[in-house]
């Protein structure tokens, strides 16, 4: 194994510096790992980017007899500059392991057996076809991921809109990017975050709340490493209730209560009003809603905040003057926003300190409501999750004509009248048995979902009949009646688009193992077997290639903000991603959106009329009238309200959960690939120093954490973690435990943000108590990031 | 002026909503979205009516205070709940409830409009300010009842 110059870069996640300052380009630097004994002279290079992040670093494809050897950052990338993080540099390997679905499986007896593709088909499309008959569209449901690629999801739009003809259609992205989407409509019109990457490069000051940049996206890191060895480095806030290596290079860290980012985010406009830091002229010019936001963070001087977010007002007042003080800012939200309680309204605030500072749609200067997952933004602008095809409105009529034309069906048959239903809904439906087809593509609900006992209580049901296509078989697959194996990333074309709007092309470097097909070749298959028909009676889908399918995508945005018409496989073969809108007016794609301070807030623009924040009651098309924002953004205003399971008598601590830079997601990928395994190997359960004395747990020891819904085991690992709260990473299903449980979803809560429908994964009570003793084994948590052990941490507590 | 009969119809309107909030969130704690925006709305309730007790003299209106959770009641709903979550019928079951409610929700609005309208007549800068504040919260109830409507109806009397 090389990866140049280093150890593999395990242990050394962020790799070596290459400082730069403000303005300055980033140096480039170009990482690269081969399969041992493999002669570069030997390898074709096929363009691609890194699936393991939101980030969606240029990278090329090493391969050597029709097999994947290895990864080389592009060095022309605009993300990554060639960087690549460890999941990039060793993920690739998973797409090698031995245990690949090669060939469809279907439930004969009670067993899953090999079977083929006819068979297999033939069976999804017969119980189709009987439910439909049944029970209509309505008892039909489809749930997707943030994983597979613009076109796989475009296709799958148009089957289960138009062909299908129901809203049960929703992907993993409610678990990761909801409220990112969410936010961005409710104060500018439309998803798409507005900033650019290289507004990192511009700063002066970053404001990072709920999100742990070092781990999530390691080379974006990098690059704000870079920054901060450079010449005039910014000055960083940091939220976050652990003490990640973000938040040890913070000016002001915030180690809040979870759950409380809104009344800190209120404080901190709070002051930015009593002090007068706010830009009058843009906030008159280009907001509506100041005077209620007024009204609102009144309520929130930085003593009151302090006292429910478990800080002191001083850090408060210092953190807002930092962010007052700022001439180029950049934020980011991530999970710690997203998965919390009042997530959208919180998220939200992040927006209204940019607005409130006119610090949008120029250089230097832009919030980001980060994406989790690679393609997340495609399942978004495509319809595959809870919006509409090409950000479009489903409350607007016009939109839905739009839609109707373009797919040539009656617009009746698109499912219009309320919202695209959200996962835990449609698991919902099919807990009642009004559900009782669920196709599962990319994804693992099965561990990843809330309360997971219940998800698979409701996946084995007689009466719910469940197809799974997926690479592996997961915990999920192994409750299905018919698998279907799918082509991974390399082993099939597309675009995806990261978090700045990057649009980036993977070219297909390998042949899929056995009969593995990808996703988009068994929609159409799907649909040709269904007969899906338009209103001519032709066949519904017109497409049979990604690129065929990537073109009438580029029709749908026509006019739209996610304007993709300027771009073809051609123009992204050999560059370095480029950004949408790309159009006549931007042929090489636009860097930032709203440059001119107009947002896409009118009323046939916006993607949705808005909603209630307190209860999620959506706004309907009077309401937004009455609020006529015509192009300005919105200023909105949110109380704190009182968390749905407040830790207390029985369940003491708060559960926090999250991700560990070694893997991603319930490590189908990652825990096949030995480095990151070996680097990440078992769930651990991270205490603070005081409260495992308290329970009389040192480092190591097995704890048991409980909660009202269930309970597992871990390895105590004492951190610099919040006292009162615990973490446990989510990434470890049963698979490889010998179906042991060891799910962070065995604890959570099912409960969800009103806005958003983003489950609160970060908000569960639970009580903790003591198993064994180690007899001095560490626990299996890594030690070179957040879950570094506790040493470190009293060290920097002390010295402050 | 009977200023008084306004205050305590307002009283009486948010004291029986809250009362079905909690055995709609109860009966229907299956779906976590109502249970929880049920009982928050519930709770807040009685901060609706306390943002009426600094008139309650000055007006000669009798104070009548919202309970807070019944356990009789909220015992009840909870076992019919319980009962029903895997059931099919639990949708229509729930469809009814927000039926009611939203009749409920419009009566608890109507009863702060009525207020806030004999209010502005006697010139109560103070009544009209706790009063306007008392509207908003009565409009976003009936709102999302609608929307749950909205998201309920067609699964409930369309599929199967």
């Amino acid at each position: 194994v090389s990866a140049r110059g280093l150890d593999g870069r395990i242990a050394d996640i962020w790799g070596a510096r290459t400082p730069f300052g403000p303005g300055e380009s980033w140096p480039v630097r170009v990482d690269q790992r081969l399969e041992s004994g493999v002669d570069e002279r030997d390898i074709q290079w096929v363009q691609s980017a890194c699936v393991l992040c939101s980030n969606d670093c240029g990278l090329d494809i090493a391969v050597k007899d029709g097999r994947i050897v290895g990864v080389r950052g592009r060095h022309e990338d605009r993300v990554n500059h060639g960087r690549l993080g460890p999941k990039g540099l060793h993920g690739w390997q998973a797409n090698n392991a031995p245990d690949r679905l090669t060939t469809p499986l279907v439930r004969r007896n009670g067993r899953l057996e090999a079977a083929t593709w006819d068979e297999a088909l033939d069976l999804v499309v017969e119980r189709s076809r009987a439910v439909l008959d049944e029970a209509g569209p309505l008892a039909m449901g489809f749930y997707n991921s943030g994983q597979l690629f613009l076109e796989d999801y475009y296709t799958l739009a148009l089957v289960v809109r138009a062909g299908i003809g129901t809203p049960h259609l929703d992907g993993n992205t409610r678990l990761c990017t909801a409220t990112a989407d969410a936010a961005l409509k409710e104060s500018f019109g439309v998803d798409g975050d507005p900033g650019s990457i290289r507004d990192f490069d511009l700063c002066d000051t970053m404001f990072l709340v709920g999100h742990n940049v070092a781990e999530t996206q390691t080379v974006l890191w990098m690059r704000i490493l870079d920054r901060l060895g450079g010449s005039s480095p910014p000055t960083l806030v940091v939220v976050d209730p652990r003490i990640t290596k973000v938040a040890e290079r913070a000016a002001v860290h915030l180690r809040i209560k979870s759950g409380t980012n809104l009344p800190l985010l209120n404080a901190i406009q709070h002051e930015l009003l009593a002090n007068g830091r706010i830009d009058e002229s843009f906030v008159q010019n280009h907001t509506v809603g100041l005077e209620k936001l007024r009204k609102t963070v009144e309520a929130y001087p930085p003593e009151r905040a302090a006292e429910i977010c478990g800080v002191s007002a001083d850090e408060i007042r210092e953190a807002a003057r930092i962010i007052g003080d700022a001439e180029r800012l950049v934020s980011t939200c991530l999970q710690g926003v997203y998965q919390s309680h009042q997530a959208t309204a919180s998220a939200v605030q992040v927006n209204n300190i940019h607005l409130l500072r006119g610090m949008i749609g120029k250089p230097g200067c832009a919030p980001f409501q980060m994406n989790g997952q690679p393609t997340a933004q495609n399942t978004r602008e495509t319809g595959a999750n809870g919006d509409f095809p090409g950000v479009r409105n489903w409350q607007n009529e016009k939109h839905v004509q739009e839609l109707a034309r373009l797919w040539n069906v009656d617009p009746l048959q698109i499912p219009s009248w309320s919202p695209p239903t959200d996962v835990m809904q449609i698991v919902r439906h099919a807990e009642t048995g009004s559900l009782r087809f669920l196709w599962v593509i990319g994804t693992n609900p099965a561990v990843s979902l809330p309360n997971v006992e219940r998800i698979r209580s409701i996946l084995r049901q007689e009466r719910l009949f469940v197809v799974v296509s997926d690479a592996f078989l997961n915990e999920t697959g192994e409750l299905a009646d018919v698998v279907l194996p799918t082509a991974m990333w390399g082993e099939k074309a597309g675009v995806y688009t990261n978090w700045d709007r990057t649009v980036h092309l993977s070219e297909k470097a390998v042949e899929p193992p056995g009969d593995a097909r990808p996703d988009l070749d068994i929609f159409l298959d799907y649909a040709r077997r269904l007969e899906l028909r338009d209103a001519d009676g032709n066949p519904l889908v017109k497409w049979t290639t990604a690129e065929e399918c990537f073109a009438a995508f580029r029709e749908l945005t026509r006019g739209r903000p996610v304007d993709y018409t300027g771009l073809t496989y051609e123009k992204l073969r050999g560059s370095g991603g480029i950004q949408w809108p790309c159009n006549e007016q931007h042929p090489s794609g636009a860097e930032r959106l709203y440059t001119d301070h107009v947002f896409s807030t009118a009323i046939d623009e916006c993607e949705d009329y808005g909603h209630d924040f307190l209860t999620g009651a959506a706004l309907e098309r009077k309401d937004y009238a009455a609020l006529n924002p015509a192009g300005r953004a919105i200023l909105h205003g949110a109380e704190y309200v009182q968390p749905a399971e407040p830790p207390g008598e029985g369940y003491p601590m708060q559960l926090t959960t999250g991700r560990t830079v070694y893997h991603w997601h319930t490590r189908t990928k990652t825990g096949r690939v030995p480095e990151l395994n070996a680097a990440a190997p078992d769930v651990w359960v991270e205490l603070a120093p005081d409260d495992a004395a308290a329970l009389d747990v040192g480092e190591g020891d097995l704890v048991r954490v409980e909660s009202p819904r269930g309970a597992i085991e871990g390895n105590a690992r004492l951190s610099g973690i919040r006292p009162g709260v615990v973490f446990v990473p989510f990434h470890y299903g049963s698979w490889g435990a010998d179906g042991e449980r060891r799910a962070a979803n065995e604890l959570t809560i099912v409960a969800w943000d009103p806005i958003s429908k983003q489950p609160l994964l970060k908000a569960a009570a639970v009580r903790v108590s003591k198993v064994a003793s180690s007899r001095g084994e560490p626990a299996p948590a890594p030690t070179t990031t957040a879950s570094e052990p506790v040493p470190a941490a009293v060290g920097r507590e002390g010295a402050r | 002026m009977k200023i008084a009969r306004a205050i305590e119809d307002v009283e009486h309107a948010e004291a029986d909503l809250a009362d079905e909030l909690r055995r709609l969130g109860e009966r229907h704690a299956a779906e976590a979205d109502v249970y929880h925006t049920a009982h928050r709305l519930a709770q807040r309730c009685t901060t609706q009516v306390e943002r009426l007790a600094p008139f309650l003299e000055p007006y000669g209106a009798h104070g009548r205070k919202v309970n807070g959770e019944t356990p009789r009641l909220v015992e009840r709903a909870r076992r019919l709940g319980s009962m029903l979550g895997k059931h099919d019928v639990s949708a229509l079951l729930l469809l009814q409830d927000l039926e009611s409610i939203y009749l409920s929700a419009h009566r608890a609005e109507l009863a702060w409009t009525v207020l806030l309208q004999a209010a502005r007549a006697a010139r109560d800068s103070a009544l009209i300010e706790a009063t306007t504040a008392g509207c908003e919260e009565a409009e976003r109830r009936w709102k999302w009842v609608r929307t749950r409507v909205k998201q309920t109806a067609p699964q409930t009397l369309v599929a199967g």
